[in-house]
């Protein structure tokens, strides 16, 4: 299958399940009322729904189904990257740290003040302080930088991730633990309108400025000497990728907690369709990435009476989906 | 097509390269020869642009191409778009490769001789297979002069002809200048122009290859006994460097 057939069927298929996230849930919304009701907002329709219907669909599920797309696009795309800049198929969006820093500023910021601009806030200063301290580290020790900086991201995850265990140790059993932990493990239970101003659109912009980036992600992929050779400025390239990759990373754990997996498994998933090629490994994860995550996000909140976190339900179906690759690679770390 | 003067390099209290002095003219061919440690790849790394921190000067009238010494790819790209990757330094940030990139990665493999690898991926290929590629990817960035960093080591003999052949075919056919790198004086033999000789504590020689290629410069660079010998057959002469192990 050609790249632009594929990439057709996956937006086909991205919609067709936009739509069905937005009828499915505790409450059933017929399909043609949801389409109905999306399309009033852009053409005069006559009322033929509940305002009930209305309230469910573009106050509760549009901002959340949009949130979980979008956060899905960004870490399937920043998974995609990493794992081509690093050259490391174990490598996912958490390895550098980025996710432990946002997550523990988060963390920091619900305690502090509560939920809100403040804590999101929070998660992007901390995110941008694991980066900055591995970078730091990085550049201390020369060597293989790649190699350090991967294992630097892994302690600085680590120390963060320590963060997180005080801050849940000195939170208030009754108020704000619950909320942190339930948070932490990944949900989209807090989106609501006010993302679709700066969260959805800066996970969204940086994603899709790593997506136009493809190109320059391949010859960083064949190691930093070597893309240096063929006489690019690899020091500018990184930190754009670092830059745009902790912002969006940043963002969705400051609305969504910590989610892991998905930016792990997605890129293989898709590479299996595209091959290596980030010029069309890219697109087409971030296209599996949005479809993918709406799906779990889905499953959360009707699988059963309570919503399922869903960073439960990314490992339940990334673990299985990893062992198969990793049987299927015969442990060849090729990707 | 370069000039290099006076050139000296020191890794902080070791002096590696030590006021090297040469040209090369347009399609010739320059081998470096000397025992491991002397600053060879070095020296190719500075002329590359990648080493900084170098006394002297050095001019390259072209663009120079840098083919490292070792190459694996954990990620596995078809041959094409390995070789593709030669117009980085063309495509911008956000911008992919157009038509006339992909039709300058066609005839860099043409000129490698590899264009029927083309859509075979880079682990399924041969290890002198490779270093075909990567020539062809250097080929492929536009510039005019090559410098290889040890293009034969690790390779086969019918592997290590096969690139000897290109670099031959290439400043022959093609008028592309290259500084080659290796642990063999008999390829430096076989296709160079002009030698240089880099040895312990900073020493060097540089020179016409018929006129520095003796036993007693290679020997004495490489503190082991060698003898240059003359092989006729089927009517053409060839020359071997041929190391005397007294065991």
């Amino acid at each position: 299958m050609t790249l632009k057939k594929s990439l057709t069927l996956l937006f086909i298929l991205t919609i067709a399940v936009f739509f069905t996230a937005l009828s499915n849930g505790r409450y059933f919304i017929p399909f043609p009322v949801v389409v109905k009701i999306l399309f009033s907002k852009i053409i005069p329709l006559k009322e033929s729904w509940l305002p009930v219907q209305e309230t469910v669909v573009l106050g509760l599920r549009f901002p959340r189904v949009v949130l979980a797309a979008v956060s899905g696009m960004g870490l399937s795309v920043c998974g995609a990257v990493y794992q081509g800049i690093f050259r490391n198929p174990l490598v996912s969006p958490g390895v550098i740290g980025v996710t432990s820093g946002a997550g523990f500023g988060a963390s920091l910021g619900i305690i502090l003040f509560g939920w809100g601009f403040a804590a999101q806030g929070l998660s992007f200063l901390f995110g941008f302080a694991a980066l900055g301290m591995t970078l730091f580290v990085t550049r201390k020790t020369g060597g293989n930088a790649i190699l350090v900086f991967v294992l630097t991201g892994v302690v600085v995850n680590m120390f963060f991730q320590a963060g997180i265990s005080f801050i849940k140790i000195i939170a208030d059993s009754e108020e704000k633990l619950p909320g942190i932990v339930y948070w932490l493990m990944g949900s989209f239970s807090q989106a609501e309108k006010g993302h679709f101003y700066f969260t959805i659109p800066l996970i969204f912009i940086s994603s899709l400025l790593l997506v136009a980036a493809r190109w320059r992600v391949n010859v960083l992929s064949l190691g930093i000497e070597n893309a240096k050779s063929l006489g690019i400025k690899t020091g500018e390239s990184l930190f754009f990728v670092l830059f745009f990759s902790t912002l969006s990373v940043s963002a969705v754990v400051s609305v969504g907690g910590i989610i892991g997996w998905l930016g792990l498994v997605v890129p293989h998933i898709t590479r299996m369709i595209t091959g290596p090629d980030h010029d069309r490994l890219l697109p087409a994860s971030a296209f599996a990435g949005a479809l993918l995550f709406m799906l779990i996000d889905l499953a959360a909140r009707t699988a059963s009476s309570v919503e399922i976190p869903l960073g439960i339900i990314t490992a339940l179906f990334g673990a299985p989906v990893f062992i198969y690759l990793l049987i299927k690679s015969k442990g060849s770390w090729v990707i | 097509m370069i000039k290099v003067n006076s050139l000296s390099f020191s890794y902080s209290d070791r002096e590696v390269i030590s006021d090297i002095s040469f040209d090369l003219k347009k399609g010739e061919v320059l081998s470096i020869l000397g025992p491991n440690g002397v600053g060879k790849t070095t020296l190719l790394r500075i002329l590359a642009g990648l080493n900084k921190g170098f006394t002297g000067s050095f001019e390259c009238e072209k663009d120079t191409a840098y083919v490292p010494q070792v190459y694996s790819s954990s990620i596995n790209y078809t041959v094409f778009n390995m070789v593709l990757m030669g117009r980085a330094s063309h495509i911008s940030l956000f911008s992919s490769p157009d038509q006339e990139d992909r039709e300058k990665a066609i005839s860099a493999l043409r000129k490698g001789g590899i264009e029927d690898l083309k859509d075979r991926h880079f682990s399924e290929i041969s290890g002198g297979e490779k270093q075909l590629v990567i020539i062809a990817r250097a080929l492929c960035s536009g510039a005019d002069i090559l410098l290889l960093d040890e293009p034969t080591s690790d390779l086969d003999l019918k592997n290590q002809g096969q690139v000897l052949e290109l670099i031959r075919e290439l400043s022959g056919k093609y008028n592309f200048s290259v500084i080659f790198s290796t642990h063999d004086p008999s390829h430096a033999l076989a296709v160079s122009d002009r030698v240089l000789f880099l040895g312990k504590g900073g020493k060097s020689l540089t020179g016409m290859t018929d006129k520095v290629m003796n036993s007693k410069n290679v020997s004495n660079f490489y503190s082991a006994q060698v003898e240059i010998v003359k092989i006729k057959l089927n009517d053409k002469f060839y020359k071997y460097c041929l190391p005397i192990y007294d065991v």
